[in-house]
């Protein structure tokens, strides 16, 4: 079965008729995402920039991650959620978007970046855990976290434009 | 006395700015994208430096510290979001002057922009000892609810 035809099933659930056609569920969907982004988006800003040695040089890598880390989970939650149903309601908009399919490209490029880094170096942190300028891998891993979100947050903004 | 104030929003309507940016295809999206990168520095800093008022989050760093790390971003993520807001206010002045979303969230921004630069800085200033920790909770319940409020009422401009 192709995406389009899954797509087009999906559009013609009740669930999503029920979000399109309702005067307050998408804007209060889309409303609490975009809040959302500010609550992880920031979280994982702070985690980063730790990694890239830019700030709070002093604590450790691993105290700064786990002090944002519940925020960061929070927020995935609920940005899965309210996202899910945001594509529910227009899935066959979403499947032919560009930007959409460069947002979801992204987001798997997220997951990949930092599950790598907590599956190789970070558990190694007792070495360079204290450390002020970490180690290669480590800044890289942050810089490109940031690059990645930034390029989630703009796809997905531009995504709801008609271009 | 807000319906004195229409000149103001009439005469950004025909600005240079407001203009250029309703023009345009791609401007509006682009300075609003701005305005929602410039909100994540922002309220990464502020969720930090709330939590720490809550007595959550990183506990080794005084308070006063992880301001003076912090304020700086959440002080140019407010500036660009105020100039990349006025520039998306310029392009639909009109519009906003009527809509009860603008109104709110102009009434929610003035109230925590306020709010920050008083009572929300000093008490960044002391110390766990020197701080009621009753008063840092509130205070950083009040920044997060304004904020709140701030967001939810932007969003609702395109939809009141």
């Amino acid at each position: 079965m192709e995406f389009l035809q899954i797509a087009e099933w999906v559009r013609d659930t009740d669930l999503s008729v029920s979000i399109r056609e309702s005067i307050l569920m998408f804007p209060i969907i889309e409303g609490t995402h975009l809040l959302g982004i500010g609550a992880s988006a920031g979280a994982i800003a702070i985690s980063d920039l730790r990694m890239c040695g830019k700030i709070f040089r002093k604590e450790s890598v691993s105290d700064v991650f786990e002090a944002v880390a519940p925020w960061m989970l929070i927020g995935f939650i609920v940005m899965t959620i309210t996202g899910l149903l945001l594509m529910w309601s227009e899935p066959v908009r979403c499947y032919e978007s560009m930007w959409f399919r460069y947002k979801v490209l992204f987001l798997f490029l997220g997951a990949a970046n930092a599950g790598f880094y907590h599956n190789t170096i970070y558990r190694r942190r007792a070495q360079w855990d204290k450390d002020p300028d970490p180690p290669a891998q480590v800044k890289f891993t942050g810089w490109a976290s940031i690059f990645i979100w930034a390029v989630v947050i703009i796809t997905g903004r531009t995504m709801a434009y008609n271009f | 006395m807000w319906e004195a104030s229409y000149p103001f929003f009439e005469w950004h309507n025909t600005s240079w700015l407001g203009t250029a940016i309703s023009n345009s295809i791609w401007l509006f999206p682009f300075v609003e994208t701005i305005h929602i990168l410039a909100m994540c520095i922002m309220f990464g800093g502020l969720l930090v430096l709330n939590l720490r008022l809550m007595g959550l989050g990183m506990k080794k760093q005084s308070l006063p510290m992880m301001a003076k790390t912090l304020m700086p971003f959440v002080n140019w993520g407010l500036f660009i979001m105020i100039l990349s807001g006025y520039a998306m206010f310029s392009s639909e002045a009109l519009k906003d002057f009527s809509n009860d979303g603008f109104k709110f969230k102009m009434a929610s921004l003035g109230l925590v922009i306020v709010f920050q630069f008083t009572i929300y800085r000093s008490l960044l200033k002391q110390d766990d000892a020197q701080r009621s920790g009753a008063l840092g909770m509130i205070a950083a319940l009040v920044n997060f609810v304004l904020w709140f409020c701030v967001g939810a009422g932007g969003r609702a401009i395109g939809f009141v």
